[in-house]
């Protein structure tokens, strides 16, 4: 109790910040249960009772089909993410072969190149292989991810101790074995921080998505919020129940995971 | 047709507005956050909420907050007697400017601010401690040991900020394609708010298809942004030598 009071002021300022943050999406919340012509007669600033009408109409404009697809998206991406990540890292950190120095460095000038500089040779490449239009062209990106196998090398450089490799293929354990039962429980924060970052990246990607997506039953969430207006013109209330609906998740899945997203944010900034 | 300098020029300008308050800010907060036990974690939870969700959606948000009939700024500001009538705020230069500015402060802040917040528990115990023992308040505190103590991160998140700010390319779209989008224009009022990549993306996949153009925007960029990353990792490597 003392510490609060002595902190009086400090927790004004933190809560006035707090509100300033929630208030954005405390009016997509609310905004979202208006009918829309009563939405311009005040100010919305209490909830209304027309959310099921708005329901209605976001539910038959294709939302669920846009959720499934990010979905699908960001958890293939994830998934193969991860298993690119950690074999190059693993293979990177701990053998020794002809040419290993050359593909280190080949990921290096992947982290410095950012990804909008590689977008257009990458949409060429997806048009040869007929991929626009299809999922596949937004989730490819993620198999060769810079970021995620330097990350990789690091941890496994520094946290996988080579004396249990060792002796581990001594006992006569083979090389894949050695990959999934003794490295991968070993970098398993890593493996935590990698998800969620992937995760959130994909998710929230917007520009790819509006370059090789142009169908409607292909449409991720940012891109079919971004083209809510278009859908139906003048339902703000429709729109803004939608908005709500597609950042729920996510705001879902980071309080419970609030730990392993910070974690993996501040990971590579500060060292300790 | 614009010139490629005015793109730089943008987006320098909305990089000049949004760097130094989203640092200081940071800063200041997780000093105050730090200083706090009883509902820290809360506190850090709710300000990096913006920073995880899509910017499609801020986008959005913020052009109903700032839209000109029905925006909840301008019905605020007419009822409280401050404006005399609706204000154009996105149609205006530097408004516009402005405003995208206050999205990317809005986003990115918790970001600098966690940030901030892990160095400051990275700084041995003790040290504050020698600081208290010495005599030195809060403000002085703050001053002479957080400040300089955390030069490194500072630099370091200067030069990563100032990569994502030459990415700027969601926030101003969504602005002018989202709430208010009567028509999908490019650039804002008088191109004033058309940065780097939205030129980038407009000239080689949207409005036209020069992708050879489009390509040399993209090079530039690169150029840029390579020597910032290199920089940040010189910089890192120096830092985590001092830490050994």
């Amino acid at each position: 109790m003392k510490n609060i009071r002595k902190n009086c002021g400090t927790y004004i300022v933190l809560s006035v910040l707090s509100v300033i943050a929630l208030f954005p999406y405390y009016l997509m919340f609310v905004m979202g249960t208006y009918h829309s012509p009563d939405l311009f007669k005040g100010l919305p600033l209490t909830v209304s009772d027309y959310l099921f009408e708005n329901l209605k109409t976001v539910l038959n404009s294709g939302i669920v089909q846009s959720y499934m697809n990010s979905m699908i998206v960001s958890v293939t991406s994830v998934a193969l993410c991860l298993f690119t990540s950690i074999n190059i890292g693993y293979v990177l950190a701990k053998h020794d072969f002809k040419g290993k120095k050359l593909i280190t460095m080949i990921v290096l000038m992947g982290m410095v190149l950012p990804s909008q500089v590689s977008i257009i040779g990458y949409v060429m490449e997806m048009r040869v292989w007929h991929f626009t239009n299809t999922l596949l062209s937004v989730i490819c990106v993620w198999i060769a991810n810079p970021f995620s196998a330097f990350f990789m090398m690091q941890f496994i450089r520094d946290s996988v101790p080579t004396e249990i490799l060792e002796s581990a293929r001594m006992d006569g354990c083979s090389e894949n074995r050695l990959l999934y039962q003794i490295v991968v429980p070993c970098i398993k924060p890593a493996v935590m921080t990698v998800c969620t970052l992937v995760f959130l990246w994909s998710w929230n990607n917007y520009m790819l998505p509006l370059i090789t997506l142009n169908k409607e039953e292909t449409y991720t969430l940012p891109l079919l919020i971004s083209n809510i207006g278009v859908a139906y013109m003048h339902d703000y209330g429709a729109q803004m129940l939608a908005l709500a609906l597609s950042t729920f998740p996510i705001l879902v899945i980071f309080s419970f995971g609030s730990k392993y997203f910070i974690q993996g944010i501040t990971a590579g900034a500060v060292k300790g | 047709m614009e010139a490629i300098y005015d793109v730089y020029y943008n987006t320098l300008i909305i990089t000049a507005i949004q760097l130094p308050v989203n640092l200081i800010l940071g800063l200041v907060i997780a000093f105050l956050l730090y200083r706090i036990i009883k509902g820290r974690r809360f506190y850090q939870v709710v300000n990096f909420l913006p920073y995880i969700t899509t910017p499609v959606a801020i986008g959005f948000i913020f052009s109903y907050i700032f839209g000109w009939n029905s925006g909840i700024l301008n019905q605020i500001l007419t009822k409280l007697g401050i404006l005399s009538e609706n204000y154009y705020w996105l149609q205006n230069v530097w408004s516009a400017r402005l405003i995208v500015a206050l999205m990317i402060i809005y986003r990115n802040f918790g970001y600098c601010m966690m940030i901030y917040l892990s160095g400051m528990t990275a700084i041995p115990k003790d040290v504050y401690e020698a600081a208290e023992i010495d005599g030195a308040g809060k403000w002085k505190t703050f001053r002479y040991v957080v400040v300089p103590m955390l030069s490194n991160v500072t630099t370091f998140l200067l030069i990563t900020s100032l990569i994502g700010a030459f990415q700027t390319f969601d926030e101003p779209v969504q602005l002018y394609s989202g709430w208010a989008a009567a028509s999908k224009s490019v650039g804002g009022p008088s191109n004033s708010v058309l940065t780097i990549l939205w030129k980038f993306y407009d000239k080689s996949f949207g409005s036209s298809t020069r992708l050879g153009y489009g390509a040399a925007i993209a090079y530039l960029l690169f150029i840029i942004i390579g020597t910032c990353t290199l920089l940040s990792y010189f910089i890192r490597n120096r830092m985590n030598k001092e830490e050994d």
